[in-house]
């Protein structure tokens, strides 16, 4: 499980994050803990992390603040939140507007939490991937892309952006040199990647 | 003459003769009637030094006993008396009468404590019915007082028209006089001597309601000044030939009373009642004599009975003292319920360390090598995580315990402090920040759970208010006043509240008791401040 990249912790209770780091780390990953939202930020400025740990109240920010800022500097990290005062809103906000994997309430179940982690990783690692293949898309290519990922047929993406079939069609082809995707299965997976960013 | 014996007596007054305690009782009960018969010896041929030439002595210090002890003892005690002054009579060679006259006899002796018992069982009984004012103990025995005698006096006259005072009963005018100068001997003769006697039964009992209350100076020296000007005025009317005025002094008495209380009328009354019965000459006429003693009782009476009214009064006072002890209480148990959500939500804080590095020391424990390093990291975690939340359960205990029963030194910022732990997982919970700003080495005196109580109630209210705002908590003192004010932003949400506005009252009510005040100030708009006024400890 080493060498998978490093994974933070933010709460504001120090004990309780350097609790938690120690812990992922006796699991085999490599943690780190922070206390704050800034130390955070700093740290992965410079070393980016494949999962990111945090409690959703803490003392300047809330935890959903803090994953709006992490995504923005990286969209392929995965995100738990932790939580002493659970709502059932903030649960649901927190998997589909905020791109959480999960949502725990304190005292952790140990199991739930690196189960999640391991989760976290892969989907990390996959949408690394999915970014490799489509960095070099253009916007109008991820357009396309995103309808294709939908089901829909060249000549409703045409009518739909407003461009000729054909122009579809050479996007399309386009898409598939770039991302390099063995089919139209494939391409699916590749769009629907987008919809969590 | 039917001797009773002591079971008898003893069944007469409804107990068993042969239980133990009753025989212990029994023993009391025998000294008791041993003490009475001689000080009706004594007191008997002294009472009758004021009822020369008259049917009835003008003063009867001997009734004071009888009420005190039936009063103190219960009501059944009054056959025991009764049997105890027949004997003394026997003693004293009165009974050598032939069988009529001496049934007589017997029944005018018997009847007079026996009405006593009955009056003061009566009263009892009433009183034990009422609350409030009337049904404390010294307004009804003050009733009580006045009641017996006439009760007596009523009894006691047929019998005197067997004998040889009859010839002093020739009409009922007559009649009617006599009843009065019964009174007036029993009346003085209670309210003298029952008093006195009370106080020292308590006191021998250590009880400390036998204590007799303090006043501060200012009182003890209104009430001397007005004895002193009662006396003049009355001096004065003896100067310009009015006679003897005791008028005066019937104010005074009554006066003393509602201020001070059932022992200091009774000091007043018995200066009055002692200068009229030794300070006056003894050849004073039947009827002028009749006029003072009179005059003396009905000073005696309204005397105590001001005075039992203000006593039952300030019971009464400490009895509601008491139910708002309760009430305090109960608020504090019904807002620890109410935070319980909060509460649970903050204990899972360090309870998650806590698991987890339970959890690692478990693991570990097993393993062959043990590293010191995260065994020592483990453990201290562990014992830091229980021990804040043994805090956090003992603080929250003591915050809905009872309070103590007196008062002490309260550290202001301790308080603050405190309250503020208290609220703090609601003040989470509603995302609201709370700053104190409190001046160091602040004290107050009074209780501490309940002072902190009036405190959270107020920041659980700005919390509620506030939703998303921010709290001040500032505490400074200014001169000999102290000042602990809560403001609220007024910026953040109001929640809907499920309280019904308890909080506030309460916090009011705790604060009134301390010497205190709050109010609300409003020039904070749009926050509202709540400020508490309360005396410095003294001494600062």
């Amino acid at each position: 499980m080493s060498g998978q990249g490093v994974v933070y912790v933010v709460d504001d209770d120090a004990d309780l994050a350097d609790s938690l780091a120690r812990l992922l780390r006796r699991q085999g990953h490599a943690a780190a803990s922070f206390h704050d939202v800034d130390g955070l930020l700093r740290a992965y400025s410079a070393d980016a992390a494949v999962c990111v740990v945090t409690d959703v109240m803490m003392a300047d920010t809330t935890g959903f603040e803090l994953a709006g800022r992490v995504r923005a500097l990286d969209p392929a990290c995965a995100l738990l939140f932790i939580t002493a005062w659970p709502r059932t809103a903030d649960a649901v906000d927190a998997v589909r507007q905020y791109g959480g994997l999960d949502y725990l309430e304190k005292p952790i179940e140990e199991a739930r939490l690196l189960r999640s982690v391991a989760e976290g990783l892969v989907w990390s690692a996959n949408r690394r991937r999915i970014e490799k293949r489509t960095r070099t898309l253009t916007a109008r290519e991820r357009q396309v892309l995103g309808l294709i990922a939908m089901g829909k047929s060249n000549k409703l993406i045409a009518a739909e952006l407003g461009l000729s079939p054909k122009t579809v069609e050479d996007h399309r082809a386009a898409i598939n040199t770039k991302t390099g995707a063995s089919g139209l299965a494939d391409l699916v997976e590749i769009g629907r990647a987008f919809d969590l960013a | 003459m039917k001797l009773y014996s002591g079971r008898d007596v003893l069944s007469g007054c409804g107990m068993n003769p042969t239980d133990p305690v009753t025989r212990q009782r029994g023993f009391t009960l025998l000294l008791i009637a041993l003490a009475y018969g001689g000080a009706f010896i004594v007191l008997h041929s002294l009472a009758a030094r004021w009822g020369q030439g008259l049917i009835y002595s003008l003063w009867f210090p001997i009734a004071g006993i009888r009420f005190a002890l039936l009063w103190r003892y219960g009501a059944k005690l009054s056959l025991l008396l009764a049997v105890t002054e027949l004997a003394v009579h026997g003693l004293l060679g009165n009974l050598a009468k032939p069988p009529l006259p001496l049934l007589l006899f017997s029944a005018s002796v018997i009847f007079p404590p026996m009405a006593y018992g009955l009056a003061i069982g009566l009263v009892r009984r009433i009183s034990a019915r009422a609350n409030e004012t009337f049904g404390m103990p010294p307004l009804s025995v003050a009733v009580a007082m006045a009641v017996a005698p006439m009760a007596a006096a009523l009894s006691s006259l047929p019998w005197a028209y067997f004998d040889q005072r009859a010839t002093q009963l020739r009409s009922v005018i007559d009649a009617l006089a006599a009843i009065i100068m019964f009174c007036v001997g029993d009346l003085l003769g209670v309210l003298l001597i029952a008093p006195p006697l009370f106080w020292i039964l308590r006191l021998a009992e250590g009880k400390r309601s036998g204590k007799p209350r303090s006043f501060p100076a200012r009182r003890t020296a209104e009430a001397a000044g007005l004895v002193i000007l009662a006396i003049t005025i009355a001096w004065v009317a003896w100067l310009a030939g009015m006679g003897l005025r005791l008028e005066p002094m019937l104010l005074c008495a009554v006066w003393i009373g509602l201020r001070m209380g059932s022992a200091a009328a009774w000091s007043t009354v018995a200066g009055v009642a002692a200068f009229v019965l030794f300070l006056t000459p003894a050849g004073l006429s039947p009827s002028d004599r009749i006029d003072l003693h009179m005059l003396v009782a009905c000073i005696a009476v309204a005397g105590y009975l001001a005075g039992g009214y203000a006593d039952a009064q300030v019971d009464w006072s400490h009895e509601v003292a008491r139910r708002d002890r309760l009430l305090f209480q109960a608020d504090r148990l019904k807002t620890l319920r109410a935070m319980s959500v909060a509460v649970i939500h903050e204990i899972s804080q360090p309870l998650t360390t806590l698991a987890i590095e339970a959890r690692h020391l478990a693991t570990m424990s097993h393993e062959e090598v043990l590293d010191r390093e995260e065994l020592k990291r483990a453990a201290a975690l562990v014992e830091r995580k229980s021990e804040s939340l043994s805090d956090l359960v003992r603080r929250l205990r003591r915050f809905g315990s009872a309070t103590s029963s007196t008062p002490s030194t309260i550290d202001v910022q301790g308080l603050v402090t405190d309250a503020v732990l208290v609220v703090q997982p609601e003040a989470a919970v509603a995302n609201v920040r709370i700053e104190t700003q409190v001046t160091p080495t602040l004290s107050v005196t009074g209780q501490h759970v309940e002072l902190q109580q009036a405190l959270v109630n107020l920041l659980r209210n700005a919390i509620t208010a506030d939703a998303g705002g921010h709290i001040h908590v500032r505490a400074r003192a200014d001169r000999d006043k102290i000042f602990v004010e809560v403001v609220d932003s007024g910026k953040g949400v109001p929640s809907p509240s499920s309280g019904m506005g308890i909080g506030l009252m309460i916090a009011r009510a705790i604060v009134d008791s301390h010497s205190g005040r709050l109010e609300l100030d409003r020039s904070h708009a749009p926050g509202a401040l709540y400020r508490m006024t309360l005396p410095a400890e003294a001494g600062q």
